[in-house]
């Protein structure tokens, strides 16, 4: 998907030793947003806006060990390997092949000396190359809205895992001057951050975002910069996936500043080497929150937060290195806010830091393979609404630019529920966000075009199809066995008039390790191309079933 | 805090070059710490400290001086010896290139032993065949007799050999017989033929062939007969090959080929014929019976063009094992049974491997014959067939080595093994007969036994002294073949052959005249040639100097040859320099020696520039007839032009602007050059020139003619130039180098006289600046005529356009920016934060201009230091590092408001964060500490606010207003995950030791600690509940989590 922006200037920030200027440049293709005020919490935004920093430029995502190196070097001295290893049997030609080595070696130390110089200004002059190149590194700049009550930014990092949302109240401004509500991107880049290091309680600190923009100096310089985007569907669809997340009913529970420190300390202090790799939140109504760091066991009581549910609960969060991005917040914030959808689900991690209020939201898992397909379907319509009705809906949210359910419900004469639905629906399209701190909705459009919500509904066709099989009530759960840390999932998939009986594994981390089927798709890639719609028909009923049922069955 | 006394220490012990800094300072009154620094020399240094709490004077320079002592012990030395970068310079690894009646009487003797009935055991040894074919080669008239009988007693390959034998004797006696034989009914077609082939011979001895040769003169057509009567050889050569497409004819090539000995035009003709056929069937058989007859007859030309024909020409068909029943497939059939079908009279088939195989053999073997019977005829043969290679030799004459592998069994490992062997062949291993001729004599090459390939013994010297063709004394006695093959052939294999077997011959030079030595210079082998030189020098005779002789040993590619051309002219330079061609040839000539002696005879030798006008006439000439394909064209023109142009140029100027214009449209590029120099001297102004030929130039494809086109254009009158500006700017930005090279002093010229015209230029030229180039090097072309003649004008263009070329994309361009600002002396018109961005620019030119401002302008430097101080952000390493040391040089205690120390503190660049810390250690003054301990502890570095702590005890102890506005700042530090130990220490020591004091600080203290004490890091938990317990202690009425558990007691039972 092909995102165009267009801005006139660079966003800038101009520090001297008393005063610092901040200057967001909008998207100049979207309707003009702009805002000017002094901040009154300048530190505090400071911190705040460093972590969503954390948030854009972070990249979790398995990097595999680079063996080029080695493997030249093996290939060089593959000869002369297989020369020690036959000097074993013939005399005399060890002591040939160590003078050869020793000559060698001699000449391999004078090239070393020789070509040094050369290494090292290659060495310097990628270096150069890669720092001047940088901001390729983002994916999408930021998402700035302003609403009548607070103006907030947005991200989502590049490894497709990680949301991020700063939302800055009028309280934490002084002079709020005129204006407009609106949603826009921003340009940004890496040495934006260093420049908001500079900033100081004791300096003024202007914050603006200006659509007539920052007027260059020098002359034949573009006055517009155009960016064109290539973003991979699958981020789109983890962006809108972690939002519509937030619109579900979550556990909730308050961390005291100290436990995310906590939790920063013991992940700070050891590096798990092998699976599982979760956090275990053991939540027992009217006890402290308690967490299992695994694979070492180590358990972490939060002895400040008492879990106020009503029901006992476990629940296993995956890619806990993310919650690093949280560690710069904690001298500042008052308290944290946990929402925790279950299970390999995305959860929320909000800092309260007085008008300033950080969001991080993160995905079930961090890597975005095949292994983690066909759990909750984030996507899935929960409501069937007219579109009448939902325009009706949505054109009362913009009169208010944010307002709870309730409230619209009041006024537009709706049932509460069927505008939830609405409101969930247009998450889902990524037109509106969920407050998790106010309780609302707001109204933010993601892209100046809407979304082609079709082609990102599914991840893939068979995705598409086992979701069919499962509204059509195809799927018998059968067994669902225990055994080593693994789960075995076994069932029946009713598909064209044959019955299908496929078998899933997965390991501690709740990843697909193995599955087996006897369609036409499982014969022909194994699963080398992911598993079949039957085995995800089978995985995604099952996960239904957990996540619903403890919902709304009892 | 204050530095109280500071040492640098140094480590260089091996390839370490690292440095190690203390510092002694003072906190508070009598509160000293004492801090480090180390890391690589250069690199930004890590810090740590050896006291976490402030300690005593005494104290602190005891561990001050036990740090130093422990670090010298370490390898660490003082900074006093610091030696320059020692550049290590790369050592470079040395590093380690008889024709005699015995035998007559021995076959005669073999032979009538074997004719008896009882010939016995020894007829297996040596059959009578071969005997009698023995016998015929040795031409042993005596043994007719013995023969004779074998005609009427043998079977007809008896008869065959018979004949042969009989024919080659020579003896009178055997023509009846022969008759008889020819004239049977009974006797096969090819005994026919052999006995009248021996006929033939023996009565053209006897002169009574004539009633023989008209009989088979009537067998042939008509016209055919008028053909050969009337020695019609292209008419005859045209009935052969309409014969070769109509086999019934064919045939008479044969009878045709019989009486070639009586008719030249048979001879010619069959020559000829015979190089165009394909030995395809039909063609073949009349060719094989050709071949035998000139074997009998020792026709050496038919001879080896045959030979050489069936080396090349390889098998039309292979006979697979079961050779009887083989099946081929050829020219579109079927063959059941080949062998057979070869024996039809129009045979579809012919010339098998086999065949060729047996041919090739044969031609090697007669002439083995013919070499070992010391026979004459093996000089003939091997003539004719070194000959035949003129065309069928390609690539170079290097042995080429070839890897071969195969796999066989080993038994002693059980496995199979792959073998590889390296074989070294012969430059043209397949041409057999060559290196027959050429290399059997010696004991280098080889062939092998059922080999197609001459090999060569691994191991011997790339050349021979001694000779290894395979009979060198026949070839002695011939002298007259060797020369004759230095003329005809073109293989330098032969040529080495012939130039050795020749090179020590006394009798030498009576081979040779002058003529065949000027053409055995034209050959391009360096042996050849050698030899030639040798002959030469024997047969010059200085008296009649032959000129042609000595301009072919000037050409010569071999500089010996050149040399002696050369003496030879100096030593009569009278002589050669009043005649033309030599000169002309030592002038238009390619090689750089002759080129530097005849420069060095022009430049010296002015005596004879009365020659001048009439040889550079000549040498004109010569250029104007120099085809361009001749390879060293181009070299020689070249040499002709620069000698022309440095030492004729006054005659040169009086040749006709036609003759100039030829010049100019030769194809040789020195020769247009010659052209366009002549022109550039010429009196007449270029507004005289005729129509077209300035405008020739212009457009000419070479570069340098273009060039001086433009010089011509420029010296057009000015009023001319002054009208066509826009010419000028197109000349200027021309998609050619040289164009744009050549106008430059036009510009330099008009603008010297018109200042106007500059300006209008430079308006014109200016916006391809900003443009990307649209020819290489255009900007760099630009940039010479902006920074030459049109600098003045540079000078005043604004400082707005040069810091667009600075900052704009194109590396040239920012160079004239430089230069604007460097000549304009605009740089006051540039803020202080424009000469930051100067600084941080990519072009190091660029950044070194900057330095020179900052460098110049000290006062405005310290004036606006502020916006100056965002130098240090620059993200170039030279520019930071001269930021130090200028900020370290130029920057006084006046200079140095706290505002800025802390600004420069407030940079997050870790080194220039130290360079703050350092400046701040440095100037610090009691007054401003308290606002140094507050700015500084906003900061988010961890370096920055440990060094805050430094402040703590000083500036906020007692004060309990500070220590409420640092609240945050102990919470952040306190906060820290896993990282800034001493900094906590000295917190919570700070908070405890001041909240003990003030019960209005220990209600913050209370807070903060409240709030750690939740950690799970022990130390720090630890800490938080002594401070909480004490607190509690004093301040029973203060609210905190802390509960006392009475710790049980366990008793006794």
């Amino acid at each position: 998907m092909i995102f165009d922006y267009k801005y006139k200037g660079n966003t800038a920030v101009d520090s001297n030793a008393s005063t610092t200027d901040m200057n967001f440049v909008p998207d100049a293709l979207r309707p003009p947003v702009y805002f000017d005020g002094l901040l009154a919490k300048q530190v505090a935004f400071r911190e705040a806006i460093s972590a969503l920093n954390a948030v854009v430029v972070s990249d979790l995502r398995f990097q595999p060990k680079d063996k080029t190196a080695y493997k030249e070097w093996a290939a060089q001295n593959e000869l002369m390997l297989l020369g020690e290893y036959g000097a074993q049997y013939q005399q005399g030609l060890s002591t040939q092949i160590n003078q050869i080595k020793e000559e060698l070696t001699g000449l391999q130390k004078n090239r070393q000396t020789i070509m040094a110089p050369f290494y090292k200004a290659r060495r310097q002059y990628f270096d150069y190359l890669y720092q001047k190149e940088r901001d390729f590194w983002f994916v999408l700049d930021p998402v700035i809205t302003v609403h009548p009550d607070e103006l907030f930014f947005e991200c989502f990092s590049q490894d497709e895992s990680t949301y991020g949302k700063l939302g800055c109240s009028y309280e934490a401004f002084k002079n709020v001057g005129e204006f407009s509500c609106g949603t826009t991107n921003i340009d940004y880049s890496a040495s934006l951050y260093n420049e908001f290091q500079k900033i100081r309680n004791y300096k003024d600190t202007r914050f603006a975002i200006d659509p007539s923009g920052f007027e260059v100096a020098t002359q034949n310089e573009d006055v517009y910069i155009e960016e064109k985007i290539d973003l991979p569907d699958s981020w789109v669809r983890g962006f809108l996936q972690v939002s519509s997340a937030m619109t579900l009913p979550a556990h909730t529970f308050d961390l005291h500043p100290m436990d995310i420190h906590n939790i920063c300390h013991i992940l700070r202090r050891q590096k798990e080497q092998i699976g599982p790799r979760y956090i275990r939140f053991i939540l027992i109504p009217g006890q402290s929150v308690e967490m299992i760091f695994e694979p070492w066991g180590h358990k972490l009581v939060c002895r400040r937060s008492v879990y106020n549910g009503l029901q006992k609960e476990e629940i296993k969060l995956w890619g806990r290195r993310r919650l690093l991005t949280l560690e710069r917040l904690i001298p500042l914030a008052q308290k944290f806010t946990v929402h925790l959808l279950g299970t390999g689900l995305p959860s929320f991690f909000i800092a309260h830091m007085g008008p300033l209020q950080f969001t991080l939201g993160l995905s079930g898992w961090t890597a975005n393979d095949w292994s983690r397909s066909g759990n909750f379907d984030l996507m899935a319509p929960r409501a069937e609404i007219d579109t009448d009705t939902k325009m009706r809906v949505m054109k009362a949210l913009q009169e208010t630019w944010v307002e709870t359910s309730s409230s619209i419900a009041q006024r537009t004469g709706i049932p509460k529920k069927t505008v939830e639905g609405a409101l969930g629906l247009y998450t889902q399209a990524g037109r509106v966000i969920y407050d998790l701190h106010k309780q609302s909705y707001r109204l933010r459009e993601l892209s100046r075009e809407p979304l082609p919500l079709d082609s990102l509904r599914f991840e893939s066709p068979s995705e598409a199809r086992a979701t069919t099989l499962i509204n059509e009530n195809k799927i018998n759960v059968l067994t669902e066995a225990v055994a080593d840390g693994k789960t075995r999932l076994t069932g029946k998939v009713k598909d064209n008039n044959t019955v299908y009986e496929p078998l899933l594994v997965l390991d501690k981390d709740e990843r697909i390790v193995h599955g087996e089927c006897k369609c036409h798709h499982y014969y022909q890639n194994k699963m080398f191309k992911g598993p079949c719609e039957h085995m995800l028909a089978l995985r995604m009923s099952q996960a239904r079933q957990n996540w619903w049922g403890k919902f709304f069955n009892n | 805090m204050k530095l109280i006394r500071q040492t640098a220490l140094w480590n260089n012990e091996g390839n370490a070059d690292k440095v190690y800094e203390i510092d002694l300072c003072e906190t508070a009154p009598n509160r000293y710490v004492v801090n480090f620094r180390y890391g690589r020399r250069g690199a930004n240094l890590k810090d740590g400290t050896k006291t976490a709490m402030p300690v005593s004077l005494t104290q602190a320079e005891d561990i001050f001086k036990n740090l130093i002592e422990e670090k010298r012990k370490g390898g660490y030395r003082d900074t006093d010896n610091y030696v320059a970068d020692a550049q290590s310079n790369p050592t470079f690894a040395t590093a380690p290139e008889k024709i005699n009646n015995e035998l007559h009487t021995y076959v005669l003797n073999r032979l009538q032993e074997a004719t008896q009935s009882s010939a016995g055991k020894n007829l297996k040894k040596w059959p009578l065949g071969r005997i009698i074919w023995r016998a015929g080669e040795l031409r042993i008239t005596n043994a007719a007799p013995l023969i004779i009988p074998q005609l009427t007693k043998g079977n007809a390959l008896m008869q065959y050999i018979a004949c042969w034998s009989l024919g080659r004797c020579g003896n009178s006696s055997a023509i009846e017989p022969l008759e008889q034989v020819y004239g049977s009914k009974a006797s096969s077609e090819h005994v026919k033929r052999m006995a009248l082939v021996a006929l033939l011979a023996l009565k053209n001895i006897q002169g009574t062939d004539d009633a023989l040769l008209e009989n088979l003169l009537t067998t042939l057509p008509e016209q055919v007969q008028s053909f050969l009567q009337n020695d019609k050889v292209e008419n005859l050569k045209i009935y052969l090959v309409q014969a070769t497409s109509t086999p019934e004819s064919l045939h008479h090539a044969t009878t045709i080929y019989l009486l070639a000995e009586h008719f030249a035009a048979a001879a010619t003709a069959i020559f000829e014929w015979l190089k165009e056929i394909t030995l395809v069937p039909n063609q073949f058989k009349v060719a094989r019976h050709i071949f035998k007859i000139a074997e009998f007859r020792e026709d050496a030309p038919i001879f080896s063009l045959l030979a050489y024909k069936f080396e090349t020409t390889s098998g039309l068909f292979t006979y697979n094992y079961w050779k009887r029943n083989s099946y081929v497939y050829y020219n579109g059939k079927d063959f059941k049974h080949a062998i057979d079908e070869q024996k039809k009279e129009n045979a579809g088939l012919a010339y098998s491997d086999t065949t060729k195989n047996y041919l090739m053999r044969r031609t090697w073997r007669t002439m083995r014959t013919l070499g070992k019977d010391h026979s004459e005829a093996y000089v003939r043969f091997a003539f004719g067939v070194l000959l035949q290679y003129n065309n069928g030799l390609e690539g170079d004459n290097e042995p080429e080595e070839i890897e071969q592998s195969f796999y066989s069994y080993n038994q002693a490992t059980r496995s199979y093994e792959n073998n590889i062997t390296t074989k070294l062949y012969s430059a043209h291993a397949n041409s057999m007969l060559l290196n027959y001729i050429l290399f059997s004599g010696g004991n280098r090459y080889f062939l092998k036994r059922n080999n197609t390939a001459w090999q060569l013994q691994q191991g011997t010297p790339e050349t021979a002294e001694k000779r290894e063709d395979a009979f060198p004394e026949l070839w002695d006695r011939y002298p007259q073949a060797l020369v004759q093959l230095l003329f005809d052939s073109e293989v330098e294999l032969v040529h080495n052959f012939a130039v050795k077997a020749l090179k020590d011959r006394s009798d030498l030079a009576q081979y040779f005249d002058l003529t065949a030595l000027k053409s055995l210079f034209q050959k391009p082998f360096a042996a050849t040639a050698k030899l030639a030189m040798v002959l030469a020098e024997k047969m010059y005779d200085a008296n009649h100097p032959d000129e042609e002789l000595v301009s072919a040993l000037l050409l010569h590619p071999i500089a010996d040859a050149r040399k002696l051309a050369i003496s030879w002219i100096s030593n009569q330079f009278d002589y050669f320099f009043t005649q033309t061609t030599a000169v002309v040839h030592l002038i238009v000539n390619p090689y750089d020696d002759v080129f530097e002696v005849a420069n060095k005879w022009l430049t010296t030798r002015k005596d004879y520039v009365t020659e001048s006008e009439r040889l550079s006439k000549a040498v004109i000439d010569q250029l104007l007839i120099l085809q361009p394909v001749v390879p060293w064209a181009a070299a020689a023109a070249d040499h002709a032009a620069q000698l022309l142009s440095n030492h004729f140029l006054r005659y040169l100027t009086r040749i006709d602007l036609a003759v100039i214009e030829q010049l100019l449209l030769q194809k040789v590029a020195p020769t247009q050059m010659l052209g366009a120099i002549i022109l550039l001297h010429h009196p007449i102004p270029p507004q005289d020139f005729p129509d077209g030929l300035l405008s020739l130039m212009i457009q000419s494809n070479n570069p340098q003619v273009r060039q001086a086109g433009i010089t011509l254009f420029g010296r057009l009158p000015e009023s001319q130039l002054y009208d066509n500006p826009e010419l000028i700017a197109a000349f200027c930005v021309s998609p050619y180098q040289e164009i744009r090279e050549a106008i430059q002093p036009t510009v330099k010229n008009l603008n010297d006289r018109n200042n106007l015209f500059g300006e209008k230029l430079l308006v014109d030229l200016l916006p391809y600046m900003h443009r990307k180039e649209t020819a290489e090097g255009l900007h760099g072309d630009l940039l010479q005529l902006f920074t030459g003649p049109l600098a003045s004008h540079v000078a005043t263009i604004d400082s707005a356009t040069a810091l667009s070329f600075i900052h704009g994309r194109f590396p040239v361009p920012q160079i004239l920016g430089l230069f604007i600002f460097k000549n304009g002396n605009k740089s006051f018109e540039l803020s202080m934060r424009q000469w930051v961005r100067l600084a941080n620019h990519e072009a190091l030119d660029i950044r070194q201009f900057s330095w020179g401002l900052f460098n110049e302008h000290v006062p405005r430097v310290q004036a606006e230091a502020s916006e100056s101080l965002r130098i240090l952000d620059s993200s170039w390493d030279d520019s930071r590092s001269f930021a130090f040391r200028y900020f370290r040089e130029h920057f006084t205690e006046t200079t140095w408001t706290p505002e800025l120390l802390v600004s420069v503190c407030d940079s997050t660049r870790t080194d220039v964060q130290s360079f703050g810390r350092e400046m701040i250690t440095k100037y610090f003054q009691e007054e401003n500490g308290e606002l140094y301990l507050m700015q500084l502890s906003q900061h988010p570095a961890q370096q920055v606010q440990h060094f805050t702590t430094h402040y703590l005890e000083q500036f906020a102890a007692d004060k309990p207003l500070n220590i409420e506005k640092l609240e945050a700042y102990f919470i952040t530090v306190l906060s820290l995950v896993n990282k800034a130990g001493i900094a906590k220490k000295r917190i919570f020591y700070f908070l405890q030791t001041e909240a003990l004091k003030n019960k209005q600080v220990a209600e913050i203290a209370t807070r903060i600690i409240a709030r750690q004490s939740a950690t799970m890091a022990v130390s720090d938990k630890a800490a938080c509940i002594g401070i909480l317990y004490e607190l509690q202690k004093k301040y029973p009425e203060l609210d905190m989590p802390l509960t006392m558990v009475a710790v049980p007691v366990y008793e006794k039972v």
